[in-house]
C-alpha cells in the first residue's frame, strides 16, 4: 500500500545525498554561497510519514551528508530542527491541508506563492542554524549573516527548480 | 506509571527530537575539537575508497587543467637544472660534490577528498603508511602550501588543511622576522598575518614565503601575496590580508614533504630543553 511511497522516498534520499556530497559540496561562490539541496527531502516529506519517522530520517540524512565534510553534527542538528518545526509551518502556510492524507507535497496541490514562501522559510531556518553553529564565534556573526542570506537565496532557487523539474516529469 | 506512559506516547516526537539534537550537539563538540578530530583507521579507509572512485571520475574532466599546471611546473623545474645556467665568470668552476645534502624529499599524492567551505577543513590523500608518510609532514602544491598530515592509515592520510581555525604557519614577508599566518575562516582564498612590525616596508603584491623556522614546509616556499595591509590603531603591528596562491577549489595532485633533517633538529631541540 504505502510501500511504493517509501521506495520513492528511499530513492530520493539516495539521489539528494549523492547530489549533495558529489556535486554541491564542491561549490563555493565568492566565499558566501554554499548551495544545499538535501533539505528538499524534508521539505517535501509525505504528510503520512509519522513525526518520529521524519526525525529519524532527518538525523540519518544530516549525519551522512555531514560525514563527508566532517560536520555530521552540524547538518544533523539543522535538519532535525526544520523537521521538528515543519508541521507548524505547514499549518501556517497551508491552512486547508489535510494532515491525514498520505500524499506528497507538490506545487500542483498548493498555491505557488505559499509554496515558495514555505520553501524559503524552511531553507532560511536550516541555513541559519547550520552557519551559526558552524561559525560559533561572535566576531564572525556579520559574515555568517551574509552567508546565510546568500546561501538561502541560491539553495532556495535550486530547490524550487528541482521540485519544478520533478513535477513536470510526473505530469 | 500509567501517566508516565501516556506522557511518553503523547510527546514521543518531542522527546525524540530533544534526544537526537543532544546527540548532534555531542557530535559537533567532538568534531570541532582539534585534538579529537582524528579519523580512525577503518573509517578513513572506507571514506577514502568511496571518495576515490568519484575523484577518479572528476579528475578526468580536469585533465586539461592538470596538464597545464604540470607543464608550467616542468618549465619552472627545467629552469633550475644545471644546464639552464651559464657560467659567466671564468674564475668560477662548478664542482659537483657531496657537500649538498638534500633536506627535503617530495612524494606525489592524489587528493581524494577535500573540503574548503567549513571552518575547519581537511583533505584525504591516497598515500599512507605504505609510502612511509608520517603525521606532521607538510603538504604542498606547485605554487603554494596546503597543510600538514594529521592521521595516517595504511593507504590514506588525512591532511589538516591550511583552512583551519588552528592553523599557524611561520612565514616571512620582505625583511620581516618570522611572523605567523592564521586563517580566520571566511574565504578559502585569503589568510591573515597580524604581527608584522611597523618598520617593515610593505607594499601590495609582496610575496609571502614560508620561513626557515618551520620544518613542515621547505623554507622560501611561496604561500601567497600581500593583498591589503593596514596599521592597527594604537599598535605597532600591521594586520595584513594575504591572497593565498594555493587554489583550494581545484586541487588534484599534491606533494607530501618528507623533512629529512627534522629528526636531527628535533633531537637537538630536545637536548637544549633537557639542559635548561
Amino acid at each position: 500500500m504505502n510501500s511504493q511511497l517509501y521506495i520513492r522516498l528511499a530513492l530520493r534520499f539516495a539521489l539528494y545525498v549523492l547530489l549533495q556530497i558529489l556535486v554541491l559540496n564542491h561549490v563555493e561562490l565568492h566565499g558566501l554561497m554554499n548551495p544545499y539541496i538535501y533539505p528538499l527531502l524534508i521539505i517535501l516529506l509525505p504528510l503520512g510519514v509519522p513525526r518520529w519517522g521524519g526525525l529519524i530520517i532527518a538525523f540519518v540524512m544530516g549525519y551522512i551528508v555531514g560525514y563527508f565534510t566532517n560536520a555530521s553534527g552540524l547538518h544533523a542538528a539543522a535538519l532535525l530542527a526544520i523537521t521538528f518545526i515543519r508541521p507548524t509551518l505547514l499549518r501556517l502556510f497551508f491552512p486547508g491541508l489535510n494532515e491525514e492524507e498520505f500524499g506528497e507535497l507538490n506545487l500542483t496541490r498548493t498555491s505557488t506563492f505559499n509554496f515558495v514562501i514555505y520553501v524559503v522559510s524552511m531553507v532560511l531556518i536550516h541555513h541559519f542554524i547550520l552557519f551559526m553553529l558552524q561559525v560559533w564565534s561572535l566576531q564572525l556573526f556579520g559574515w555568517a549573516f551574509m552567508k546565510i542570506i546568500f546561501s538561502t537565496i541560491i539553495s532556495s532557487i535550486l530547490i524550487l527548480l528541482a521540485e519544478y523539474l520533478m513535477r513536470n516529469k510526473k505530469a | 506509571m500509567r501517566n508516565l506512559f501516556l506522557f511518553i506516547t503523547k510527546y514521543f516526537a518531542v522527546i525524540l527530537f530533544v534526544l537526537l539534537e543532544m546527540w548532534s550537539g555531542w557530535l559537533i563538540v567532538n568534531e570541532s575539537d582539534y585534538h579529537n578530530s582524528s579519523f580512525n583507521n577503518t573509517a578513513l579507509s572506507m571514506r577514502g575508497s568511496v571518495e576515490e572512485w568519484y575523484s577518479d571520475m572528476r579528475l578526468y574532466f580536469r585533465l586539461r587543467r592538470v596538464n597545464d599546471s604540470l607543464a608550467s611546473e616542468n618549465a619552472r623545474l627545467r629552469a633550475l637544472l644545471p644546464d639552464a645556467y651559464m657560467i659567466q665568470s671564468d674564475s668560477a668552476k662548478v664542482v659537483l660534490d657531496s657537500l649538498q645534502h638534500p633536506a627535503f624529499k617530495f612524494l606525489m599524492a592524489r587528493v581524494v577528498s577535500n573540503t574548503f567551505t567549513n571552518q575547519n577543513n581537511y583533505l584525504i590523500i591516497n598515500k599512507g603508511k605504505d609510502f612511509g608518510i608520517q603525521s606532521g609532514w607538510g603538504v604542498v602544491v606547485n605554487n603554494g602550501i596546503v597543510g600538514v598530515v594529521k592521521d595516517v592509515s595504511d593507504h590514506y592520510s588525512t591532511v589538516l588543511s591550511l583552512l583551519h581555525n588552528k592553523t599557524k604557519v611561520s612565514v616571512r614577508v620582505n625583511k620581516s622576522n618570522f611572523v605567523s599566518m592564521t586563517w580566520k575562516g571566511m574565504n578559502a582564498s585569503y589568510a591573515e598575518i597580524d604581527d608584522i612590525a611597523k618598520h617593515v616596508p610593505l607594499k601590495k603584491g609582496d610575496t609571502v614565503f614560508t620561513s626557515s623556522e618551520t620544518w613542515f614546509y621547505p623554507p622560501g616556499y611561496m604561500v601567497g601575496r600581500v593583498e591589503k595591509f593596514e596599521l592597527n590603531e594604537g599598535s605597532n603591528f600591521y594586520s595584513v590580508k594575504v591572497k593565498l596562491s594555493t587554489d583550494f577549489a581545484n586541487m588534484n595532485y599534491v606533494y607530501v614533504v618528507n623533512p629529512l633533517m627534522r629528526a636531527e633538529v628535533d633531537s637537538l631541540k630536545a637536548k637544549t630543553k633537557s639542559d635548561e
